[in-house]
């Protein structure tokens, strides 16, 4: 095409890269210059690229400085012509972003073209012709300037020249879409070069909760429309929560509708309706639902199938209700599962943000949904809520809607939620006696030993557990909840496959509820139990010792039963002690109790790495929880659990109050 | 005594962490008749309501003490699988002070249980309802529970029953909210929303502060 053609037919965007390239004056300077300003076209940038020319003037590369202020030199001299526009529309929500959101917001309105030297960024663009549901023509054209100072096209990432020569690039796979089947998160490694990688968002997106009048919200009975699917009937009502109702319709899929609309919400429909999503078991907005009036009131997804995991699995009376065939080898391939959903997430720079077993439902370990993934972070659109067991220490106390997450954010709560998969509803950190659990986290007291630190885990199913960890998995957790070193969602299932296939192997416990420690094969020896008779597996130091002192050999189940009827035992004389104390006395211990309160926690203080230097860094008192390290007040707001429960509950409240 | 043999298995077999709740009900004279009748009704409207949730029915452990004339412990903390429904009567005086100062201990005699086997536990709550004025001196157990309230150590519902009923000792009880009075004897949807809080609290993961939920309503109340 010729360069005319293309300025009248297609807006041109120059990249940063392109402004600053060497070799591009016989273009910039002449060639594009004289074409626009004889034309009277314009070409186009966004603010970016302003900061970026800005930013890299003051660069202490000397080299770069010069190109930078060379480009400057040259946008100037554009501007002053009248032949180039900055994009940044102040009211508009991507600003701030890269141009390959704006390249996904207007490809259905404008023929796109983009000028850059960077190879990625030029194939992430191209791969924009092929991918997605909405429906338009290849308009997006993406062009390089070469050595010689020439306009040439990229061919997804392949320069002309390099393809005359015969050298391929990688990876030109012409499937859109990244289908994963349910139960699949092979080793082999996967091809990610086609996928749309959205920008990461840059600053939190506030201000738009402008609400947006509705005449009518539909309700169970009633009709709605929507793009994609025709007109669709609200079957049943599936749910009722803070946010709004979730509706069965009847193509089968599900309907969620909103008890208020906000120009946020359907800003970042749309922006989700756009990308291109195919994903089993991720339940994504798939088409916008209208009220009878046209008026956006939701939106369209898949239905999930299964239980919600907080509910399901996290009694030990539950799981074995719900899922009577699971052993510790399933454990592990549900939350390989789950994290290869979470990882199709990530790969598209999409931030799940709120990571929290209410949010995830189950039909088996193989086949997982994930929910609520309107909330999920996108660009720039925060996750709002937030569940303070899953949030890293550094966050705590933190208002969600406040922050954009990150990755390492993101990578602590994978990892919370793996550890309470393989301990079914169990939280890494210390809960009894301790601060509350955003102190714990805060203060990173990882209870459980790894290598010299004992930790201080009662005896219990917990410690068991984690005793017939592999050493890797032992490892990893304590990396990440006690040295505050965290690893990828990638790098979890990797593991996670080690464990399973280790387990599979018969290397490892597969056993949910194993009843004592792990003891290494060489070390076991078997006896059998004095009280009950069944034969168990004990340390031979353990037997030698107890044989030299002539004692009874006891298994573990049994120990625990005399423990349990001596605790009771004791709390019955507690309680007869109560009965019998004056108020005299309890004055005087209450008063002892405040005394020694200040002394006390520190025996109790956890001694992992990361704990010993959040203290050493710490200026509060000795004995006093340690303080946000947050200027803001911290108030952690997160959703009621479970949504329509939280309704209820408030509205019986005000029954109570009205009547 | 009570079949220990039967609570020790649930102690044993269940690591769900436990939500301890103790009632503390008035049942002096003023409460003959009507009021005690529906109390009654209440309590057993709560306790089924634990039951038939499937959550709360793992994590949800009732003690009952009762304060008319004397201070009796009725309901023992346990799985409420192996509790059976008290029979309330009213009479006599309300030593309301020493039916909290009782209550307390229980709960941290219970405490101690779950931390000895490393049962997890949520913060224990105590409801405390009464129709009238204390008759003996409530100045200690008041002291106590302002002092667990304020560490974070204890959630109070202090509810007053029926016109008689002295808000300001209930207020004495509890720094952070106001107490409420009942409407009438609506005992049932008081125990209603109670047994739904305990729900929500065991479907939360020890941590969450689900309590932030349920007792927001509370401070918008007035008496």
């Amino acid at each position: 095409m010729q360069l005319n053609e293309l300025i009248s037919k297609y807006i041109v965007f120059v990249d940063t890269c392109t402004w600053m390239y060497p070799e591009g004056d016989p273009f910039l300077q002449d060639e594009l210059f004289t074409a626009l300003s004889q034309s009277e076209k314009k070409v186009r940038i966004s603010g970016k690229v302003v900061e970026e020319v800005t930013k890299h003037i003051k660069s202490e590369d000397a080299e770069q400085s010069a190109q930078a202020k060379k480009a400057a030199t040259l946008i100037n001299k554009y501007n002053k012509q009248g032949v180039i526009e900055v994009y940044q529309d102040p009211d508009d929500p991507f600003q701030d972003q890269a141009i390959l959101a704006m390249f996904m917001k207007y490809r259905t309105k404008f023929n796109l073209a983009m000028i850059t030297q960077d190879r990625k960024f030029a194939k992430d663009i191209d791969a924009l012709n092929l991918q997605g549901s909405v429906q338009s023509k290849n308009n997006i054209i993406v062009y390089y300037i070469d050595r010689y100072g020439k306009l040439a096209k990229w061919d997804h990432g392949v320069k002309e020249h390099e393809k005359r020569n015969g050298s391929q690039s990688q990876q030109q796979s012409q499937t859109p879409s990244q289908s994963q089947p349910q139960s699949s998160a092979s080793k082999k490694p996967k091809d990610k070069s086609n996928i749309v990688r959205l920008p990461l968002g840059t600053k939190p997106e506030t201000g738009l909760d402008t609400p947006i009048a509705v005449s009518h919200i539909p309700a169970a009975g009633e009709r709605i429309m929507t793009d994609q699917y025709g007109e669709l009937e609200l079957m049943k009502e599936l749910g009722a929560g803070g946010e709004g109702s979730v509706f069965l319709t009847s193509n089968g899929m599900v309907c969620k509708i909103y008890a208020q609309m906000t120009q946020a919400r359907h800003e970042k429909l749309k922006l989700m309706l756009q990308i291109p999503f195919d994903k089993e078991g991720i339940c994504w907005p798939k088409s916008l639902a209208y009220n009878s009036n046209g008026e956006c009131i939701g939106y369209i997804m898949e239905a999930a199938s299964g239980k919600v995991m907080q509910l399901s699995m996290f009694h030990k009376k539950l799981l074995e209700k719900n899922f009577p065939h699971w052993n510790r080898q399933s454990l592990a391939e549900l939350a390989i599962n789950v994290l290869d959903k979470i990882q199709y997430l990530h790969d598209r720079n999409i931030i799940v943000g709120d990571i929290n077993p209410f949010n995830i439902m189950i039909k088996d370990y193989n086949e997982v949904y994930l929910v609520d993934t309107d909330s999920y972070q996108i660009v720039n659109y925060p996750c709002p809520v937030g569940t303070i067991n899953f949030t890293p220490p550094e966050a705590q106390g933190m208002r969600y809607h406040e922050y954009l997450r990150t990755f390492e954010h993101e990578y602590f709560a994978v990892a919370t939620l793996v550890f309470m998969i393989l301990m079914p509803g169990k939280p890494p950190y210390a809960q009894q006696g301790g601060g509350t659990p955003g102190e714990n986290i805060k203060n990173m007291e990882f209870p459980y030993p790894f290598g010299e630190f004992r930790g201080n885990a009662p005896d219990g199913v917990w410690r068991y557990i984690w005793s017939h960890f592999t050493y890797r998995i032992k490892e990893r957790f304590f990396q990440v909840f006690a040295e505050n070193n965290r690893i990828s969602t990638e790098e979890w299932i990797n593991e996670l496959e080690e464990y399973a296939k280790k387990i599979k192997l018969g290397h490892s416990n597969d056993e949910i509820w194993p009843m004592s420690n792990k003891i290494a094969d060489d070390d076991a020896v078997e006896v059998t139990c004095r009280d009950c008779g069944t034969a168990f597996v004990m340390h031979v130091n353990k037997k030698q010792d107890l044989d030299m002192k002539g004692k009874p050999y006891i298994c573990n189940p049994c120990l625990v039963k005399m423990k349990v009827v001596k605790v009771a035992r004791d709390e019955a004389a507690a309680a007869q002690q109560a009965a019998n104390t004056s108020d005299k006395e309890r004055l005087a211990a209450l008063l002892r109790a405040k005394r020694t309160q200040a002394g006390s926690s520190a025996a109790a203080q956890s001694r992992t790495p990361a704990a010993s230097q959040m203290r050493a860094s710490s200026s509060s008192q000795q004995g006093t929880p340690r303080s946000s390290t947050h200027t803001s007040p911290p108030v952690v707001t997160f959703r009621p659990f479970p949504p329509s429960l939280g309704q209820r509950l408030v509205g019986f409240i005000k029954q109570v109050l009205n009547k | 005594m009570s079949n220990l043999e039967l609570f020790d298995q649930d102690l044993l077999d269940n690591p769900s962490a436990r939500v301890p709740v103790c009632l503390v009900l008035d049942t002096s004279g003023s409460m003959k008749g009507e009021p005690i009748d529906e109390l009654n009704r209440g309590v057993k409207l709560f306790m089924n309501e634990v039951r038939e949730d499937e959550m709360a029915a793992l994590s949800a452990e009732i003690a009952i003490v009762t304060f008319g004339g004397g201070v009796k412990q009725v309901v023992e903390f346990a799985n409420i699988e192996n509790q059976s429904i008290p029979e309330l009567t009213a009479t006599g005086r309300t030593p309301l002070g020493e039916a909290v100062n009782l209550s307390l201990d229980l709960l941290e005699a219970r405490k101690k249980t779950y931390a000895s086997l490393g049962i997890d536990y949520y913060q224990p709550w105590l409801v405390l309802m009464t129709d009238g004025a204390p008759t003996d001196d409530v100045t200690v157990a008041a002291r106590r529970t302002s002092e667990l309230i304020r560490n974070n150590k204890l959630t109070i519902f202090p509810i007053g029953i029926g016109a008689d009923a002295d808000m300001a000792t209930l207020q004495a009880f509890s720094p952070k909210l106001p107490p409420v009075r009942l409407k009438g004897l609506n005992f049932n949807e008081f125990f209603m929303w109670l047994s739904q809080s305990i729900t929500m609290k065991s479907q939360s993961t020890p941590g969450e502060d689900v309590k932030a939920l349920p007792i927001n309503p509370w401070a918008d109340l007035s008496l």
